[in-house]
């Protein structure tokens, strides 16, 4: 018995390295792993490109004060709030709550402010393109400071608004300052309040400012690895069907079938594709994290500025554990059904079509993790708790759960339990297909056809 | 120590495909397994391989299931050459001998040995797909016998081969019968069946004709071939009157006559003689493989062997 086995995985080793080593080889598969890698290096160094962007496209605003007796500063409160973190680094940092950190987003400034002496030459080089911005702070009849702003293309600016509510800041000072109220009283006015943010669940620790950008990458780094493990399945799933397909229109599938048992052959398949698969990915994500550990050098080198090092937060050891867990156990599902799908035509045209069942359902399976991981549904909701327990789907959204804590680690062990059980009867299943299809020439693949391929399959 | 088919039945559908197939093949032994296109030759071969399941029947070697000993010590040579395209020679023929269980190094040593038995050893870093169809064959057999197994199976091995190639592979062939290796090939073509083979089995929409020894078969065929010669152009009617003749083929040179049923061949030479004929050439022997198989396939042979003839109508 124990001699039958050897042979067996004799055969998978064989079968897995060819599959590997011709793969790995090919030029396309270099040329897209180094493709994916520039892409990955460019992603990981994504702050200092910005801010090696912004760098060069900071915009220059002037301020020309018309009424002399302004309380206040109001070059360096313009320059403190346009160049506050919040409001740098565009959308999405813009929470409101306006203590948020960006992580990782470097000092430079976004915009410089300077005082402009004379109000119509500085017009004309707004005019010239010379000057971004001026902004200019006249008194109206009734004492109050009045805001003019001179910028080309008003439409499509952003700095406008952001102008306006530095505005209400500086009209407000000024406003408090002609009411007699010193700099220090008015710093004590404008302090902000403590407020904390708490789940009605009362051991969960409270929500911070910290906390809750932590959540926001925590989103982002759920949805990264749902993403992953989508493009993973659709794309090397496809490669298992394909490379079997090949193997029929070849007619090498005969030759090999009289040496190794269907369940040797797509066992080895599975197996050679899977590695070629993480070994691309490792590649891609070595690169990625190699990017984020040099990002602060590289800054340093491009921008004279230190970033400092930073990992993605929420992008915990354990998460990735239980990430390649789900990872390896879900694309082996698929490749699996992939493969047994792929024996049931014979010409590489058909299989897109014969692979559309497992397409959809890993589609759904993605899109539902995605939006369980950015919040559009709630993890907890009992349909998507239910669904999660689905072996073809956990994977998925499994990861959600797991990211926002509303899965108990017994669920997590539960469902990779039924998840490998699956694998083991999904390719019991498949083999059969498998075992019959492969020898079927130009017959459209049926239920009832597959369904008498599982029975009478050795 | 014998490879024994016994009484398979396979059917596919509404076809069955094969109805009590069976034959035995001895060690360094070539087995001929004869039949038209569709008779059920590459049917009967997946399931000896096991790579398809009879509804009935058995098959074993040296006593045991073959599917319990079967795959590593035996060798498959399909009728659709299967080659990787895109992979070299030499890697493709290692990793069909892994596939049989040689280690990658002794694998690689016995592909270069064979590819220069075979006089292509320039080929090993080719890719298949640059090989002519012959040399894809040839490599293909290769792969078939890297292992050098107890049983080697091959389904129309010589189709396609120009007729260097065939005596190539027969000189393979028969070293590895002489080796003590069971050897079953099918075919079509006959040529090859009465040099190579010690043993055929004729077979037709799966049911099994004739098998047995070459010699044996063609004994007892209960009939005889005369091939007779004369001279000139001379009117043969009479030959239709003897008793137990007639006439199968008319030729430039000479003539087939088949004899039985108390037909005598001395009675032929005499007649001929008695006539006054010039005999050129006077033949006696046992009917060929292809006249058996002819006359065994062919009931309604001689009307299948001419195109139809379709009624003028019916062309459009």
């Amino acid at each position: 018995m124990s001699r039958r086995w050897s042979v067996g995985l004799g055969n998978i080793v064989a079968v897995a390295r060819r599959e590997f080593v011709t793969r790995a080889t090919t030029r396309s598969f270099v040329i897209s792993t180094a493709l994916l890698v520039v892409a990955a290096a460019i992603l990981g160094l994504a702050p200092v490109v910005i801010g090696y962007i912004d760098r060069n496209t900071s915009q220059s605003i002037e301020v020309h004060v018309g009424a002399a007796d302004l309380h206040g500063d109001p070059v360096s409160t313009l320059d403190a709030l346009l160049n506050a973190p919040a409001l740098q680094g565009g959308a999405g940092a813009t929470d409101g709550s306006g203590a948020g950190t960006t992580p990782g987003g470097p000092a430079t400034r976004d915009y410089r402010v300077s005082l402009a002496p004379d109000l119509d030459a500085a017009r004309r080089q707004v005019e010239d393109g010379k000057l971004d911005v001026l902004v200019d702070i006249e008194r109206d009849a009734s004492g109050d400071a009045v805001f003019t702003i001179y910028v080309n293309d008003p439409a499509m600016s952003r700095t406008p608004d952001l102008v306006r509510q530095a505005a209400a800041s500086i009209a407000i000072a000024d406003r408090l300052g002609r009411a007699g109220l010193s700099g220090a009283q008015q710093a004590a006015l404008f302090a902000p309040p403590q407020v904390t943010v708490r789940s009605p669940d009362t051991s969960q620790p409270a929500s911070t400012a910290q906390g809750v950008t932590g959540e926001i990458a925590g989103f982002a780094v759920t949805f990264g690895l749902v993403l992953f493990l989508f493009m993973a399945v659709i794309l090397y799933g496809t490669w298992v069907a394909m490379s079997v397909v090949e193997e029929k229109s070849n007619r090498v599938m005969e030759v090999i079938l009289a040496a190794a048992t269907p369940f040797q052959l797509l066992s080895g398949k599975v197996l050679g594709v899977g590695a070629t698969a993480l070994v691309q990915y490792v590649i891609v994500l070595g690169a990625a994290l190699l990017a984020l550990v040099v990002q602060g050098q590289v800054g340093m080198l491009v921008l004279g500025e230190t970033g400092g090092l930073s990992i993605p937060q929420g992008l915990t050891p354990g998460l990735l554990v239980v990430f390649s867990v789900y990872f390896v156990l879900g694309f082996l599902l698929y490749a699996v059904l992939f493969a047994a799908a792929g024996s049931l035509v014979s010409r590489q045209e058909d299989v897109s079509q014969v692979v559309t069942p497992m397409t959809l359902v890993s589609t759904a399976g993605y899109l539902v993790g995605v939006y369980g991981s950015i919040g559009i549904l709630d993890p907890k909701a009992p349909w998507l708790v239910v669904l999660s327990w689905v072996p073809f789907l956990s994977p998925y959204m499994m990861l959600a759960r797991v990211n926002d804590g509303s899965a108990a680690p017994v669920e997590v062990v539960g469902t990779v339990l039924l998840l490998a059980l699956t694998i083991v009867g999904a390719v019991w299943v498949a083999a059969r297909i498998y075992s019959a299809g492969v020898l079927m020439y130009g017959q459209r693949p049926g239920v009832r056809r597959m369904w008498r391929a599982i029975r009478e399959a050795r | 120590m014998a490879l024994v088919v016994d009484g398979l039945r396979k059917r596919f559908g509404e076809v069955q495909a094969l109805d009590g197939i069976g034959f035995r093949v001895e060690p360094g032994q070539v087995f001929g397994f004869l039949g038209p296109n569709g008779a059920g030759k590459t049917t009967t071969m997946r399931i000896v391989l096991d790579i398809l399941r009879a509804d009935e029947g058995s098959v074993t070697w040296a006593d045991r299931p073959a599917s319990e000993a079967a795959r590593r010590t035996w060798g498959y040579l399909p009728e659709d050459r299967g080659l990787y395209p895109r992979m070299k020679v030499l890697d493709q023929l290692v990793f069909y001998g892994s596939l049989y269980g040689l280690p990658r190094r002794e694998a690689a040593a016995r592909a270069r040995h064979w590819l220069a038995r075979f006089r292509i050893p320039e080929y090993e870093d080719r890719r298949a797909e640059q090989l002519s169809k012959g040399n894809q064959q040839k490599v293909q057999f290769i792969a078939a016998i890297l292992h050098d197994p107890d049983v080697l199976l091959m389904d129309e091995p010589f189709s396609g081969l120009d007729p260097i190639n065939v005596a190539l592979l027969k000189d393979a062939v028969l070293e590895m019968r002489d080796r003590g290796r069971a050897l079953v090939f099918s075919t079509h073509q006959m040529e090859q069946v009465e040099e190579l083979c010690g043993a055929v089995a004729i077979i037709d929409r799966g049911h099994l004709l004739v098998s047995g020894e070459t010699r044996e078969v063609r004994r007892r065929a209960g009939r005889r071939v005369v091939r007779l010669g004369v001279a000139g152009d001379p009117d043969l009617g009479w030959l239709d009157t003897l008793p137990g003749v007639r006439v199968t083929r008319s030729g430039l040179d000479y003539h087939e006559l088949d004899v039985r049923d108390g037909g005598d061949p001395e009675t032929i030479l005499q007649a001929a003689l008695a006539r006054g004929e010039y005999v050129t050439r006077f033949e006696i022997a046992d009917p060929s493989i292809e006249d058996i198989f002819i006359e065994q396939v062919g009931v309604s042979g001689a009307e299948e062997r001419r195109l139809a003839a379709v009624p003028a109508g019916a062309r459009r």
